[in-house]
Formats: C-alpha cells, sequence, structure tokens
C-alpha cells in the first residue's frame, strides 16, 4: 500500500515538477486529519537554490533564502536546499514546528559562497 | 464562494440599533462573518508572538511554543499563502514583547525570557534580512505591554513589570530616542490591545491582578494633541441604553486586527479561553458581536491586517495542535466547512 502511495505521488510529481524534483513524501493519519502528503522539493534562484513544501498539495513554505541566518543568500547547492527541506519535512511529520534553528543549521555543514 | 449580505441590510440593522436604544427593547441581530482557514496545519504556531507588517507581507516571530520561548521570524505572504522563514531576532528568545513598524522597518522589544523582564529593542530591515540593537526601552523592563506605530513614530504603553503599568513613551527612529509622554487616564493592565485608525490608538481589555472584569475601559490616544488620550464609551454592559446588553468585551491577551473603518477583538481569556469576535464601529462608538473565531478558541494569538484583510495566527490553548492561520470575512455568511 505504501509502495503504491508512494508511486502516485512520484507520478504526480513527474507530471507537475520539470525541472525540480521531489525529495521527501509522506502519508499521515492524525485524528479527524488525513493528509495527502507532505512533499517538498527544490527550485532554482537567480543566486542559488531554494525549497518548497507542500501540505496536501498546497504550497506552505516557500523558502528562497536560507533560514535563521541574516542576509538573503540563496542555498548554494542543491544538495543544501535538499538537506534543509528534508529536515522540515521530518519535523512537520512529527508533528513539530517547521521552524529551523542555527544549531541544526549549522550541523547540516552547508556550503556558503 | 462567499455570500456577502446586502450592506444596505447591515445599514439598516446598525440604524436599528441606534433606534432602539432609546426605548431599551430588544433587537436581535444576526451574527455574521465567516473565517477561513488558509493553511490548515500546525504551522508556526506559538502564543505571545509578534507581528508587524511591511509592504503586504506579515512578519511574525518569537513567542512562546508551550515549551521553549523562540526567536525564529517567519514573513507570510497573504496574497500567494505561504511562510518564509528569515533571520532570526538577535538577543534572547521572548515571549509577551511588542511590535510595530515604522518606515518599512519592524521594531520588537520588551518581553519576557521566562526568568527575566526585557527592556532591549531591535530594529528589522526586511529588505536586507537583518536586525540591528537599537536604544533599550525607556521606560521598566516589562512584558504584556502594548506597542503599536502612528505615522513615523512608535508607541510601547501599559504591562506588567512586577506591577502593571499605564505609562506611555514614544519612540523617534530618526533619532533612536524614547520620549515619555502623558500616561492613560484608565486602570493599570497588562494583556491590553491596542489598534490604529487614522491615526490614533485605540487601547483597551487587559488584566489587573488576574481580574478582566474591571478593565472595561476604551481610551484613544492621539499623539497630535498634548493632553494624548480620550476615553471612548465602556465596554462593558453599565449603561441603561441596550447598545451594550449583549456586551461581553471584556478580556485579557486578545488579539486585534482594523480593515474597512472597522476594529475586530478576537480570541483571549477571561476565565477560560475565548473564540468570540467583536466588530467596533469608530464612528458609532459600538460593539456588534460577530461569528465566533472557528478555529480552536485560543489566547495569546496574534493578528494583522494587511490591504483591507485581517488574519489571526496562532496562540494557545489547553488542546494542541493548532490550525495556523484564519482568515476572517466579516460581511460573509458564517460556512461552517471553510
Amino acid at each position: 500500500m505504501k509502495s503504491i502511495i508512494r508511486v502516485s505521488i512520484a507520478i504526480v510529481f513527474l507530471a507537475t515538477s520539470f525541472n525540480c524534483r521531489n525529495h521527501s513524501t509522506s502519508n499521515t493519519q492524525d485524528g479527524n486529519k488525513k493528509y495527502a502528503g507532505i512533499v517538498a522539493q527544490t527550485f532554482k534562484t537567480g543566486k542559488g537554490w531554494g525549497y518548497e513544501v507542500f501540505i496536501d498539495n498546497k504550497l506552505f513554505i516557500k523558502q528562497s533564502i536560507i533560514p535563521v541566518i541574516e542576509g538573503n543568500k540563496a542555498f548554494a547547492r542543491e544538495s543544501d536546499a535538499i538537506k534543509v527541506a528534508e529536515l522540515v519535512v521530518d519535523k512537520l511529520k512529527h508533528r513539530q514546528k517547521p521552524i529551523i534553528r542555527l544549531d541544526e543549521l549549522q550541523q547540516l555543514e552547508l556550503v556558503t559562497k | 464562494m462567499y455570500r456577502v449580505k446586502r450592506c444596505s441590510l447591515m445599514g439598516i440593522l446598525g440604524a436599528m440599533i441606534l433606534i432602539g436604544s432609546c426605548t431599551k427593547t430588544d433587537t436581535t441581530t444576526e451574527v455574521t462573518g465567516n473565517w477561513v482557514s488558509r493553511s490548515d496545519f500546525e504551522g508556526v504556531t506559538r502564543s505571545e508572538g509578534i507581528a508587524f507588517t511591511i509592504n503586504d507581507k506579515a512578519y511574525v516571530g518569537s513567542g512562546y511554543d508551550g515549551t521553549n520561548r523562540l526567536k525564529d521570524l517567519w514573513q507570510y505572504d497573504p496574497v500567494q499563502d505561504f511562510w518564509l522563514q528569515r533571520a532570526d531576532m538577535p538577543g534572547t528568545a521572548r515571549s509577551s514583547a511588542v511590535s510595530f513598524a515604522i518606515n518599512n522597518k519592524g521594531y520588537v522589544g520588551t518581553g519576557y525570557d521566562g526568568l527575566n523582564k526585557l527592556q532591549d529593542f531591535w530594529e528589522y530591515n526586511a529588505a536586507s534580512n537583518s536586525w540591528t540593537q537599537k536604544a533599550n526601552f525607556a521606560g521598566s523592563a516589562r512584558y504584556d505591554a502594548v506597542g503599536f506605530s502612528i505615522l513615523d513614530k512608535g508607541y510601547i504603553s501599559t504591562g506588567y513589570d512586577g506591577n502593571y503599568l499605564k505609562d506611555i513613551w514614544e519612540y523617534n527612529a530618526a533619532t533612536d530616542t524614547w520620549t515619555q509622554k502623558i500616561s492613560m487616564g484608565g486602570s493599570k493592565r497588562s494583556g491590553a490591545l491596542a489598534f490604529v485608525y487614522n491615526n490614533k490608538a485605540y487601547l483597551c481589555t487587559g488584566t489587573n491582578n488576574g481580574s478582566s472584569t474591571a478593565i472595561n475601559d476604551l481610551w484613544v490616544f492621539d499623539p497630535a494633541v498634548e493632553a494624548g488620550w480620550t476615553e471612548k464609551r465602556k465596554i462593558s454592559n453599565i449603561s441603561d441604553d441596550t447598545y451594550d446588553d449583549a456586551y461581553a468585551i471584556v478580556r485579557n491577551n486578545a488579539a486585534s486586527f482594523v480593515m474597512n473603518d472597522k476594529a475586530y477583538i478576537t480570541c483571549g481569556e477571561n476565565g477560560s479561553v475565548l473564540s468570540d469576535t467583536w466588530e467596533y464601529d469608530f464612528s458609532a462608538d459600538v460593539w456588534t458581536k460577530k461569528t465566533a473565531f472557528e478555529g480552536v478558541a485560543r489566547t495569546g494569538a496574534v493578528a494583522f491586517s494587511i490591504n483591507n484583510r485581517g488574519f489571526v495566527l496562532t496562540g494557545r490553548s489547553s488542546n494542541t495542535p493548532f490550525d495556523d492561520i484564519r482568515e476572517f470575512f466579516p460581511s460573509a455568511t458564517y460556512d461552517v466547512n471553510d
């Protein structure tokens, strides 16, 4: 069943995202609320990479700059954006707030230009 | 789609209330308004957070998540309905701070870090996504104050520093200085509301020694007038007229916003956590009950309005999780399904 959901979500994203990649999906059911999925994908900005987080196919976070730190820096590498996006998705899946903290950002050892 | 009630109907109802006020007859008014969930997930919820608006975007930050005090800052885009996490606020994580915006900069100060009442004061530049420490608030360190801006000045008033307060201080961003102004004539309080309309601030509700019931005054602060403050009609049922018969407005730690020439108060607590919503007509000095907040009743919520759209988000109640943010359509018919 899980694999069917994964496949179906993957198909949706193959159909909707061209240059962007779908990195993380989940299917959670919590009490009265059922979520189709928490999904992250990267996008290219003028200066690097950002990520988007969708809940039930609805855009929830669009992170065009690195969170937490000052300045308007994009992620230098797509893999950096993926690392942070996956952390956000993981938090949401565990019913935590999607807040990234400075210590978490430092642990991910992002490349800064 | 929202079925918008005809303005003429509202006008007639309003006229009926005004006419009825002379005769003390019961007037039944249909409660209108609809709360629409915009991002139905726990999201960036928190209580006792701050919010300010710059250039059609809202900024929400700090506060308390039930375990920890926070220092994060989020930008909300009301048009596309998404969030973007921005630079953390420097200084200690805090709740019950105040905030306002002047000249496209956000200002955050005072509050509580769990141990200490705070006095520091910070400026946020949204364009550069950076924070700068400014002159400490010149009044006493405090939390649960109110902050607002009028034209190019900021104001911090009331709050709790170990005692309940009613002093007011003006911040001049150009000179980075604080000046004390004449204190409000009403009750000392914390957890009050201040909302701004036509370059005047309206201050009401709050608590003193654990009671909100006695805090039933509404004061207007006009910085253009030397005396500053004038009082409006009480916000509880104390008159012989009918206009206030149903008033149940007094409360602590509520949320307010202004849109389309009306102010709205919702949520908060008064013995229990509240969700009822009240609309204030500035010209008539009359409050009308609207559809209750449709999310979980909560206290310590944050509200803001952008381009005459009002939003309430975050807060706490005995139940978790909360949904994230709701927009209020005051003229729309209540729809349980959105």
